[in-house]
């Protein structure tokens, strides 16, 4: 399959100009490196005191690629409820040291201080994941992938079903106001379920299965379609280029910084 | 069931990753070994990923509460092997998209819902003749819920035993407590699987029948 040159139609990768801000232009391989390294590095820290520095290095990628705060504090605002869930109860059950008692609920200064770490490192690494995200377009971040030595055919599993996630959710969409226009409403609860086993329940289940059924069937014509245009002899994601001096610069100052977090947590350096 | 960036030890989140890449790697070379271009059959899983991603939003109307299903019974019955990597690509698209999950925790996410699909799938097709499509399909949909919240409840406790908190006999209680609220949950995943089935069964067995499947 690599062994062509021909490329398959495939979405534009996102303008790299020089005016484009600075995490645009970083070459999809080498950010993929950088930015894994310091995820992996941020995953590791316990040590409340390094929490500043993590944030103050997020603070200086999101501010290095031009997307406004307000959509990542949007993003940032709606952590996993088992996250929220942690973060609650860990100042109440870990630890020894009482900062305010209250019968036999305490707040705890070691679960205080494990909840704050945990939460500031989820949120750093949702927002490294978002950064990856928003600056670097799928096909690209796919390759990317790729010459990491993800197998293509998940690679290309990917592209195509993000090709056709939208077109589906509006076929969803669709079918939803299609069915209350014909006056379907739920009519079932928590406290008459029997009418929702009756009537809910086995109408979005056929809901879904005419989804199925469109999707199976329009999959057909798709591979058929694919075929034509070359899929299986040319790629199908763009080839990963060899990144630019300065992507790999960034990467290895991305990575020393990782290594460096990981020798501090470890005991390398005192608290 | 999504465990969230950055609450798993790194010996876990790492081994869910081993996990991802072992399984991932046995259902692709299946893949290679069955069929004879095996493209052919990316589109179809393309696009039930994408139709299983959306129809997995679906919050199912139980007011004032509502039910959010899983599916991953379901696209085990359909996809076969391919599940794992499908859900896999679903979950990496929650991660960088909507930040569900995440990037660390994506192959324990991936091994959380794939492991279960995988058994349900294995479950639709040995009960199939037995018991009748429609209920080895209630029985895969079921199985493949309460598998999954086994499965998440375990990685939990290893979470909050990485944390420092002991394994008390309140935790166990609470967290048996949160096993058991899945059930009626299995049940009603378990009925819409069989509905879903029994219609695709009528409309296009094409979906559900063996030469089709990988």
């Amino acid at each position: 399959m690599k062994s062509s040159k021909a490329n398959l139609p495939c979405p534009p990768l996102a303008s790299r100009s020089f005016s484009s801000p600075w995490l645009h232009r970083w070459r999809p391989l080498p950010k993929v490196v950088g930015l894994l390294a310091l995820m992996a590095a941020f995953a590791q820290v316990q040590r409340l005191a390094l929490l500043p520095l993590v944030w103050v290095l997020v603070a200086l990628l999101w501010a290095l690629s031009g997307l406004p705060l307000r959509r990542g504090l949007r993003r940032l605002a709606a952590p996993g409820v088992l996250l929220i869930a942690f973060v609650l109860f860990l100042p109440f059950a870990v630890g020894e040291t009482f900062l305010w008692q209250w019968g036999s609920l305490a707040l705890r200064w070691e679960g205080l201080e494990r909840a704050l770490c945990l939460g500031g490192r989820s949120l750093a690494l949702l927002a490294l994941a978002m950064l990856l995200g928003e600056t670097t377009p799928l096909p690209a971040l796919l390759a990317a992938l790729g010459a990491l030595g993800i197998p293509d055919l998940l690679l290309e599993l990917a592209w195509l079903t993000q090709r056709y996630l939208q077109e589906v959710a509006t076929q969803w969409q669709r079918m939803q106001r299609a069915a209350r226009l014909r006056g379907w409403r739920p009519r079932g609860s928590l406290w008459r379920l029997d009418l929702a086993l009756r009537q809910d329940l086995p109408f979005l289940a056929a809901a879904v299965g005419t989804l199925l059924v469109r999707s199976y069937e329009r999959s057909e014509r798709v591979y058929q379609a694919l075929r034509l245009r070359g899929y299986g002899r040319a790629l199908l994601l763009p080839e990963e280029r060899a990144g630019d001096p300065w992507s790999w610069a960034a990467t290895g100052l991305a990575v020393a910084v990782a290594l460096g977090l990981v020798w501090v947590q470890f005991g390398g350096y005192p608290d | 069931m999504h465990i969230s960036e950055g609450l798993l030890p790194a010996p876990l989140w790492l081994g869910g990753y081993g996990l991802t890449a072992l399984i991932t790697g046995y259902s692709l070379g299946r893949l290679q070994r069955l069929e004879r271009d095996p493209r052919r059959p990316l589109p179809k899983a393309a696009l039930l990923t994408a139709a299983f991603f959306v129809a997995s939003s679906i919050h199912l109307p139980f007011p004032p509460a509502s039910l959010h299903l899983l599916l991953n019974g379901l696209m085990g019955v359909l996809l076969g092997v391919l599940a794992y990597p499908a859900i896999l690509v679903g979950l990496f698209f929650q991660a960088v998209a909507f930040g569900h999950g995440g990037l660390t925790t994506l192959g324990i996410n991936a091994a959380i819902l794939g492991i279960p699909a995988l058994l349900a799938g294995g479950i639709f097709q040995a009960s199939r003749r037995r018991l009748g499509t429609g209920w080895a399909a209630f029985w895969a949909g079921a199985a493949g819920v309460v598998l999954a919240a086994l499965l998440f409840y375990g990685v939990v406790l290893a979470a909050l035993y990485s944390e420092g908190i002991p394994s008390t006999s309140a935790e166990r209680l609470a967290l048996a407590g949160l096993m058991a609220a899945h059930l009626p949950l299995a049940g009603v995943e378990g009925l819409f699987t069989r509905w879903v089935v029994l219609f695709l069964q009528r409309v296009q067995p094409q979906l559900l029948g063996e030469d089709e499947k990988l």
